[in-house]
């Protein structure tokens, strides 16, 4: 048994938690990215992107049902869900804003990357603000994002190039989605062993 | 110092045992929980979950409700209002519990 605060915390954030949901968005990301490295330009099938859309779409699906079954279901209340919307909605918003400047001109900061890192680190402010395994994770892996995408600065305009990268967006969008599966990954083998595996005795 | 065993005394036993608590804390914290994410959390066996449950419920602190999902029977559990006063009620009580006890032990 674990204590009350521990179960308060597991219980208020079950599904968010659920760290292997992370990683078919991750490889979506890592992979399309890669792909759109290697393309020549310009580019005339873009089915391959849609593929990896698709598969990953079908993981996540099939990652949900997985912790249904195994680790049964939370719903958290409306309040927080809503919480929740307006979050992804705002983010997702920026995010569109973020890529049109990366695109559009030519900065050593990539926006995308440090939206990235901050929505990373403040989406789910439950998780993140308390600091405990989950959060320092998340603030580690935000640390990376936020250096990779203002590497230009201190490395070069260049350096992506020196690696073999494209454009230092198709870098960083590799780069969060690698990370995403890593944290994915990571905070399900945390979630697992933050459950308590003894009986609680009343006793 | 009569107050204090007063206030023990007077603690809800329904729910007072660690393994009610924290079946009290998670339905508090959620809109609902299914059985297995219980079971999950608190560690309980299904044969203890479930006795704990049964109390619960005959003391109208949760609810709950047996459906068949995919040919598979799912409980979901739900807290009352009366079972989110009866938790808060019992969280301020050892708040105060405790204050007294500070009062009497300064250091």
């Amino acid at each position: 048994m674990k204590s009350i605060i521990q179960t308060e915390f597991l219980s208020k954030n079950y599904s968010t938690l659920h760290g292997l949901k992370g990683v078919p968005i991750g490889l979506c990301l890592l992979l399309t990215s890669y792909w759109a490295n290697i393309s020549h330009y310009p580019v005339k099938n873009i089915s391959l992107p849609i593929v990896f859309a698709l598969v990953s779409l079908l993981l996540f699906i099939a990652i949900e049902q997985y912790y249904k079954r195994t680790f049964g279901e939370v719903k958290q209340t409306f309040a927080s869900r809503r919480t929740q919307r307006i979050e992804q909605f705002i983010l997702a918003v920026l995010a569109l804003v973020a890529f049109w400047i990366d695109v559009t001109y030519n900065l050593p900061v990539i926006f995308v990357g440090l939206l990235f890192a901050a929505g990373f680190l403040f989406d789910k402010p439950r998780v993140t603000l308390p600091l405990n395994k989950f959060s320092t994770l998340k603030l580690i892996l935000s640390i990376c994002m936020i250096l990779a995408s203002i590497s230009p600065l201190y490395l070069g305009a260049n350096w992506w190039n020196t690696i073999g990268v494209r454009a230092p967006i198709i870098g960083v969008t590799m780069l969060v989605g690698m990370l995403g599966v890593i944290q994915g990954t990571i905070w399900h083998i945390f979630f697992v062993t933050s459950l308590p595996t003894a009986e609680v005795k009343d006793e | 110092m009569s107050n204090i065993f007063e206030e023990i005394a007077g603690l809800d036993k329904l729910i007072h045992g660690p393994a009610r608590l924290a079946i009290m804390t998670i339905l508090s914290t959620s809109q609902s929980a299914d059985f297995l994410a219980l079971q999950r959390l608190t560690g309980l066996t299904s044969g203890n979950l479930s006795a704990h449950l049964s109390k619960l419920a005959e003391g109208e602190l949760i609810i709950y409700e047996k459906q068949f999902v995919d040919k598979k029977p799912k409980t979901q559990i739900n807290i009352t209002k009366k079972g989110q006063q009866v938790l808060e009620k019992h969280w301020l009580q050892l708040e105060n519990f405790r204050a007294n006890i500070q009062k009497l032990n300064p250091e």
